[in-house]
């Protein structure tokens, strides 16, 4: 009997995320800056973690530069390192 | 090895330090900080772009028990030695809470750099009370953070909490459950 792909169950799981573009190779005008928190509050959680690529869209380097911008925002305490939920 | 001191001036790096003045700082203290910078920056050879006060804000955690803070903003040209010299002055400050300097660029000629006399000189006229609040921003990811069923997403490195409170008990690095397929075949 063939082996059959399709009754794999984890090839059919999609991402959860809409495969979006990276919006920063999408619109150049668009800086990371950790001086920035109100751009960098996409890219964290309700919780303050920080958001993964395969939900944010973001492309791998892009994504490095938000992490950088986002931990150095952090220790500036310019964003929090988490937030206490209601 | 010694190199010729007018190969060496050349070029130098674009740093910005930031720091932060506690809530109970005065304008006095804030002006004898600034001009402490721009001296050191100038015995270090070096040449200062910008010296800016961005008004007292709120922090996003408590640090040395302040909530707020006066954010100053240090742009300069320098050699490798003046980041550290500018950090090692600020630790000696008790009004000073935090800092962080960056480097921005490297090999910059400092005679392409046009400075403005306004941007260096720290008026302490705008060094008043009044705070600075920030527009809420809500969350765009929450809605996708819920969708995947409670999960943790799992960080691959960090957390660098040296500063922050502490998270309370949250398991971290959950393992991510199989998701129910999608039936898109019919």
């Amino acid at each position: 009997m063939p082996f059959s792909r399709k009754m794999d169950g984890n090839n059919k799981r999609r991402g959860t995320g809409r495969r979006r573009v990276c919006r920063f190779c999408a619109d150049k005008s668009f800086v990371i800056d950790y001086k920035d928190p109100q751009n960098l509050r996409y890219f964290i959680t309700d919780r303050g973690k920080i958001v993964p690529r395969r939900i944010s869209g973001n492309c791998a380097k892009h994504q490095r530069e938000v992490t950088l911008a986002i931990k150095r925002a952090r220790n500036i305490a310019l964003m929090p390192f988490t937030i206490s939920g209601s | 090895m010694s190199v010729p001191v007018e190969i060496r001036k050349r070029h130098s790096r674009e740093y910005e330090t930031i720091y932060i003045l506690e809530s109970q700082a005065t304008a006095d203290t804030a002006t004898k900080i600034a001009s402490r910078m721009a001296e050191i920056v100038e015995r270090e050879g070096g040449k200062l772009l910008k010296l800016d006060h961005w008004g007292k804000r709120r922090l996003a955690y408590k640090v040395k028990k302040n909530t707020k803070g006066y954010f100053f903003y240090v742009n300069y040209l320098g050699f490798t030695d003046v980041a550290t010299e500018m950090e090692r002055n600020l630790k000696m400050f008790e009004q000073v809470i935090r800092f962080q300097s960056v480097m921005v660029k490297d090999d910059i000629d400092p005679s392409t750099r046009e400075v403005k006399p306004e941007d260096i000189v720290f008026d302490p006229k705008t060094f008043i009370e009044a705070e600075i609040e920030p527009e809420p921003v809500a969350p765009v990811f929450a809605a996708a953070a819920e969708d995947t069923a409670g999960e943790d997403f799992e960080e691959e490195s960090e957390d660098e909490e040296a500063g922050g409170p502490e998270e309370s008990g949250v398991p971290e690095g959950a393992e991510e459950p199989t998701e129910p397929t999608d039936d898109e075949k019919e």
